[in-house]
């Protein structure tokens, strides 16, 4: 079949200069390209005039098949920029996989990751990569001829006049349902039940989508087209359709507007144009990185081709039917300009894992979980979040590692994560005592910031067994049922210390290193082991006044001066000769006036006459007994005593 | 069979480099410049260049390269694009006449946007085949010259400044290089950009 394209643009009667004196220069160029372009487009590239039916389908469509269609997207090797385009490209192709609308997908200022005076690739390429599927301009644009703002109005082609008609109505606003066109025919596809392009149909297909302006809602005069300006006064604000023509430098539009979406899904609703029908399709755009081989659209930088950005694309009609498929697509952008290459990907695979510090924990205790995020993709994952609601057996106490410490409860913010590295954060909880059993601590990690394509592994779960360990004393009653301590009470033998501070390692057993949870004193230097660890309060009665015990103060002596310790597990911390409790005379772990410091070998208990607190070792003590009296048996013989002088 | 078809191809050569001949001989012919008259002032602008890129909102409206009468070349490179700023050196009045003479030889004065459409409209139809080039960039020249003399002695004299606008000259030069027309103002863009990197250029 041969397709051919007549312009009726900027025709001898005048065109443009009707309504736009001046304009009748650049009519010349319009025409030109708009016979190669057959730029009197709708939403679908291809369309022209006297063939405003036509819909656009992507490469590999096929009439006969139906399911995915898989569009090879390549960075062309050896093109300028290369490296820097890939993720730009990656998240292009996601976000178009992804087909999710965004409401305010326009990002400027501060507000994105675009230095001062640059243009952002990666919308750019969005844009262009629509072009590269089948799309096109919703609003008239550059190839209508108009100008300035004018390009807003809604795609059109002129009537009969031979002109574009074009009057913004009453309320003044390019592109909305009220403007006055005359005997344009529309071009664009919009929502039967509501012309407003800035929402979506769950149907999309002929039924509901319609170009005929019979099938506007009643007094609305022409299809709204998604141009910022009208989703401003529709209550959209920041949004406006991908595939409208143009950008702003130092802006972002990442995602994809209502219209966009609806669209591409109305070519997939196939040849009948009936969603839910044998020959509906879905689009799968496939990114193959810089590659040569079975590419479908091409990528590259090549300022012989644009002086800024271009997609060529072929097509060809599908014979019989009003239906065209693109059949090749290649996107060229100029060096020229100061383009931002996003290194964020918008699609990471983040994976969550936990673990606990005490597995199994008891009951009345404290444990931390670790939660790691990792990423491992080359990217920076930005505005990492992690819920973890902790199970009804554990009582949140406080985080380590959240932007909300200590309060990173339920959610905890990581914030961004580098790509190829872990990010951790700790939640210390208090094990309920009635939690005895399986503990099961759900945590799940997200980013509003990016897609990830595999969610299975973004949920981690940690099943811990829980013990009793009625009063809480970090020994499980089980085990001080068979051991001396009392698993009614945290400090058993009220030196101030919880019994399982003192078995460290909770295996009822005395070890080195360890105090005796069942002696105050376990170095027998005469100073109680909290005392000497520098305890101050000793442990809480853990009920108050219920059955359970604490430590008995009327017993504990607490640590006058915690600042200084000694060991309780020697009996002589500093090896001076003198225990502990010989220079801490009164025991209350303070170096009072008149005391030597049990932490200084070099200071020692001062001798009195009336005492015998002379620094001599007990072997010497026992050498000077049997002398002495030795003496006095043989001086007993050889003098009488006094009382028998 | 095998003679046959060397023979066709042969006879297909021969008629190539005829009409290349052909063709470069006519285009020899009449494209040559004697002479070219302009207004030598320096506030008189001569020659100015720029490229609109449709997608694109709100560029800079200064155009990319402007030429003055006294051989001044002013380069304008936007605040979005790599190098900003404005650079400047000046031609001599030689190198300004043979600038000028050049474009004249391409026939800038002559381009004629019907005459491409159609010619284009042609070699549409005879592929029968849909292409699209979205987002295009409109390159716009603007010549003022007082009057040129060509090979045979007729001085042309131009009532006004010629201005051109066309989109993806170069692109649609290679989709269709039958077309003389866009091959020259190919040619004539590509001496423009050559000029805006001219090592002589300053900073202002």
């Amino acid at each position: 079949m041969t397709v051919f394209f007549r312009s009726r643009f900027c025709s001898s009667t005048g065109g443009y200069n009707k309504f736009k004196p001046g304009i009748s220069r650049s009519c010349q160029s319009l025409v030109l390209l708009a016979l190669v372009q057959q730029a009197q487009a709708g939403v679908f590239i291809f369309t022209g005039q006297g063939t405003e039916n036509y819909i656009t389908h992507p490469q590999g469509y096929d009439r006969n098949v139906s399911g995915q269609i898989t569009v090879n997207v390549c960075i062309v090797p050896g093109s300028v920029n290369a490296t820097a385009m890939q993720i730009p490209i990656q998240n292009d192709v996601n976000t178009w996989n992804k087909l999710k609308v965004t409401t305010g997908n326009l990002i400027s200022g501060s507000s994105n990751n675009i230095p001062s005076n640059y243009v952002d690739f990666e919308s750019v390429a969005l844009h262009e990569m629509g072009h590269a599927i089948g799309l096109n301009h919703p609003n008239a644009a550059s190839e209508s001829g108009l100008s300035g703002n004018d390009q807003n109005y809604t795609k059109a082609t002129p009537g009969v006049n031979g002109v574009l008609d074009v009057n913004p109505g009453a309320d003044g606003i390019i592109g909305n349902s009220d403007d006055v066109r005359g005997d344009d025919g529309n071009l664009h596809w919009f929502r039967k039940s509501n012309n407003n392009p800035f929402t979506i149909d769950t149907i999309i297909d002929s039924s509901t989508y319609s170009r005929s302006i019979t099938d506007l809602p009643a007094g609305q005069l022409f299809a709204t087209n998604a141009d910022r300006t009208v989703g401003s006064s529709l209550g959209y604000s920041n949004t406006e359709a991908v595939m409208q023509q143009g950008t702003y430098f130092d802006e972002a539009q990442r995602s994809l507007e209502a219209d966009d979406v609806a669209t591409l899904k109305l070519g997939e609703s196939g040849l009948d144009m009936q969603q839910g029908t044998g020959d509906d399709y879905t689009v799968n755009l496939n990114y193959l990185g810089i590659s040569s081989t079975n590419c479908d659209i091409n990528i590259s930088f090549d300022n012989t081709q644009t002086s800024f950005a271009v997609t060529q694309s072929g097509g060809s009609l599908i014979a019989g039917t009003n239906h065209v498929k693109v059949t090749s697509a290649n996107m060229y952008f100029n060096t020229g300009y100061n383009w931002f290459y996003n290194t964020l990907l918008n699609s990471i695979d983040l994976s969550i894992s936990s673990s606990i510090d005490a597995n199994p924990a008891l009951t009345n205790s404290t444990i931390n979980y670790t939660i790691s995020v990792n990423n491992s993709s080359t990217s920076d994952a930005p505005q990492v979040k992690v819920t973890d609601t902790l199970p009804s057996k554990l009582t949140f106490i406080a985080t380590q590692g959240c932007a909300e410490d200590p309060n990173g409860y339920p959610v905890c913010t990581l914030g961004t994560i580098a790509g190829a590295s872990t990010g951790q954060y700790q939640i210390t909880a208090s094990v309920n005592a009635d939690a005895a059993g399986t503990i099961s601590n759900v945590a799940t990690v997200s980013s509003v910031a990016f897609d990830d394509p595999n969610t299975s592994n973004n949920t981690s779960t940690l099943n811990t067994s829980a013990i009793a360990d009625t009063d809480g004393d970090g020994l499980s009653d089980a085990l001080e049922n068979t051991t001396c301590t009392n698993p009614y009470d945290a400090d058993t033998d009220d030196d101030g210390l919880k019994d399982g501070a003192e078995d460290v390692n909770a295996n009822g057993v005395v070890d080195p290193g360890e105090t005796d949870p069942c002696n105050a004193d376990s170095d027998g230097d005469g100073i109680q082991d909290g005392t000497e660890s520098g305890i101050t309060t000793g442990v809480p009665d853990p009920d108050g006044t219920g059955p359970l015990l604490g430590t008995n103060l009327a017993l504990f002596i607490p640590d006058a001066d915690p600042s200084t310790t000694t060991d309780p597990t020697k009996f002589d911390t500093d090896g001076d000769g003198y225990s502990d409790g010989a220079e801490d005379s009164n025991k209350n772990g303070k170096v009072d006036s008149g005391e030597s410091d049990p932490n200084n070998p070099a200071s020692v208990p001062v001798v009195t006459q009336t005492s015998i607190n002379v620094p001599v070792p007990g072997w010497i003590t026992v050498l000077l007994a049997v002398i002495f009296t030795g003496i006095y048996y043989r001086l007993g013989r050889a003098v009488p005593k006094k009382n028998e002088k | 069979m095998h003679t046959k078809k060397t023979a066709l191809q042969y006879l297909k050569n021969i008629l190539i480099f005829i009409t290349t001949v052909f063709v470069s001989i006519t285009a020899n012919a009449a494209s040559t410049i004697k002479s070219v008259q302009y207004d030598t002032s320096a506030n008189v602008v001569i020659l100015q260049y720029d490229q609109i890129p449709d997608m694109l909102k709100h560029p800079d409206i200064t155009p990319i390269l402007t030429i003055y009468g006294d051989g001044r070349v002013v380069t304008h490179i936007a605040l979005y694009k790599k190098n900003s700023g404005d650079y400047a050196f000046a031609l001599s009045p030689t190198e300004l006449d043979s600038l000028i003479k050049f474009i004249l030889e391409k026939n800038l004065h002559k381009f004629n946007i019907h005459s491409v459409r159609n010619q284009m409209k042609t070699i549409q139809h005879a592929r029968q085949s849909f292409y699209s080039e979205s987002d295009l960039t409109q390159s716009v020249f603007t010549l003022n010259v007082i009057s040129f003399t060509d090979q045979s002695n007729k001085k042309i004299t131009l009532q006004k400044a010629i201005k051109i606008k066309a989109e993806n000259i170069q692109s649609f030069a290679r989709k269709y290089p039958s077309i003389s027309a866009l091959q020259n103002l190919t040619a004539v863009e590509q001496r423009l950009q050559q000029l805006m990197n001219d090592p002589r250029r300053v900073k202002q």
